[in-house]
């Protein structure tokens, strides 16, 4: 019940960062974040395939509803939710909790590991929703820089989420 | 059923995928214009092209009755032609109220036997005494002669082939409307016949066309020989050109033979320079 909590009011963080800052953001600059990203990356790694497929459609398609882009960002969270199983092995995240990582699985496995795993997911999924928008129009003077930029942008936000929140539930577990 | 259950368990993530996947599409084209615009140029392009090979696919297997109907469709426009009409000289006398009498008549046939190696060529046709065929035709493909007939049986007939070392035909050479020498098959190589017998003083050329002559007893005039390749001077006072046949030999299929309405009336005639020469 706890943790349904935890998960929903993150949720709202998501939307609520989304919809009044960085839409705005997108509407100045070049680059366009998604901090949906923390929430679906963030989701316990003990989901299992179908359950991952039909949660990341469902928060897509929300998504979708309230910035009005209909499908790019389902599409593009169905492939996390379909990818994100086969690269969470359990086994890397059954050493025991010390610290904060009683509450961020995915510290368990390390620096190493937790960059490779948010890095790639989050190229792929500004890739993808990139791709949708413009069908890969001025690859190389528009679609590339925004995509890096919006990667780079979104790794940063995540981080920045994760410090705010999940110490934030650290405290009051402690 | 058991095993279809066990699938559906096994996949059930995968089968989500494709189905969201493909809801996910339908939206996106649904709702944005420009995606819309493309994903129907796009689809309209890839079932065109579709459409355009199975036309082509099934046209390929109808080649044969099409085939045969443009060979009787041919035929029947061969017989309106002008050069299978003996003009009845209108300043002498009528005989009747026509100006143009039928002169040749041609039959369809198919080649189901050929040589081309062998010093004397024959080929087989699928028509014999009871299409009409006598020995003497001519025969001719579309692209240009082929032979005589040499002998019948009731339903195929034996053709000499014009790469035959007794064969000999009239030519004419079209651009010169010179009708002189003959056509005689030399050298064993399908491609080639020799024009020879040609006063030295014709401007013979590469690039004109042999086609037969009018004094020809088998063939219509004008049906394509060849063409030219090669002219030299022999003996001092006559020309032998090197012709490239216009029928393919090696290829030869659908076939015409030639009935002269007239030949009977010619051959009498024949005889008779015959006998006065003799």
């Amino acid at each position: 019940m706890r943790e349904l909590l935890k998960y929903s009011l993150i949720l709202v963080y998501c939307f609520f960062v989304q919809l009044v800052f960085l839409e705005n953001v997108h509407s100045f600059f070049w680059f366009q974040p998604f901090i949906i990203l923390f929430f679906l990356l963030y989701m316990p790694y003990t989901l299992n395939k179908w359950q991952s497929v039909l949660i990341f459609f469902s928060v897509g398609i929300f998504l979708d509803t309230l910035l009005n882009s209909h499908g790019i960002h389902a599409s593009a969270s169905l492939f996390i939710g379909l990818f994100r199983p086969y690269f969470l092995n359990p086994s890397l995240f059954n050493a025991p909790a010390r610290g904060d990582e009683k509450s961020i699985w995915l510290n368990k496995a390390g620096n190493k590991f937790k960059f490779a795993y948010l890095s790639i997911f989050i190229l792929f999924y500004q890739f993808w929703v990139l791709l949708l928008e413009t069908l890969g129009k001025n690859f190389f003077s528009i679609f590339l820089p925004t995509w890096i930029l919006s990667s780079v942008f979104t790794l940063v936000l995540i981080l920045l989420s994760e410090e705010l929140l999940f110490r934030t539930f650290n405290r009051k577990d402690s | 059923m058991g095993s279809v259950l066990q699938f559906i368990k096994t996949y059930l993530h995968l089968i989500l995928f494709v189905v969201l996947q493909i809801l996910s599409f339908i939206l996106i084209v649904n709702f944005h214009v420009y995606h819309k615009t493309l994903f129907f140029n796009t689809s309209n392009a890839f079932f065109a092209s579709i459409t355009e090979y199975s036309n082509a696919y099934k046209s390929y297997f109808q080649l044969k009755s099409s085939n045969s109907q443009l060979v009787k469709e041919n035929l029947v426009l061969r017989k309106l032609l002008k050069e299978n009409y003996y003009i009845q000289p209108n300043d002498t006398f009528f005989v009747s109220d026509t100006l143009f009498k039928q002169r040749y008549k041609y039959i369809a046939a198919q080649v189901v036997g050929n040589t081309t190696d062998n010093p004397n060529n024959y080929l087989t046709i699928n028509r014999g005494k009871e299409s009409g065929i006598q020995i003497g035709m001519g025969v001719f493909s579309p692209l240009g002669i082929v032979g005589i007939v040499e002998d019948v049986s009731d339903n195929f007939a034996l053709v000499m082939s014009v790469l035959h070392s007794k064969a000999v035909v009239s030519p004419k050479i079209q651009e010169l409307n010179l009708s002189q020498g003959k056509i005689k098959w030399e050298e064993r190589n399908p491609d080639y016949v020799f024009l020879s017998g040609i006063n030295r003083y014709e401007k013979v050329a590469k690039g004109q066309k042999v086609v037969t002559s009018p004094y020809s007893t088998n063939f219509p005039e004008n049906l394509p020989i060849g063409t030219v390749v090669d002219v030299k001077e022999v003996d001092g006072s006559f020309l032998r050109a090197k012709v490239k046949l216009s029928a393919n030999f090696s290829q030869l299929r659908e076939v015409y033979v030639v009935k002269d309405l007239f030949k009977q009336e010619l051959n009498y005639f024949d005889n008779k320079i015959k006998e006065d020469n003799q």
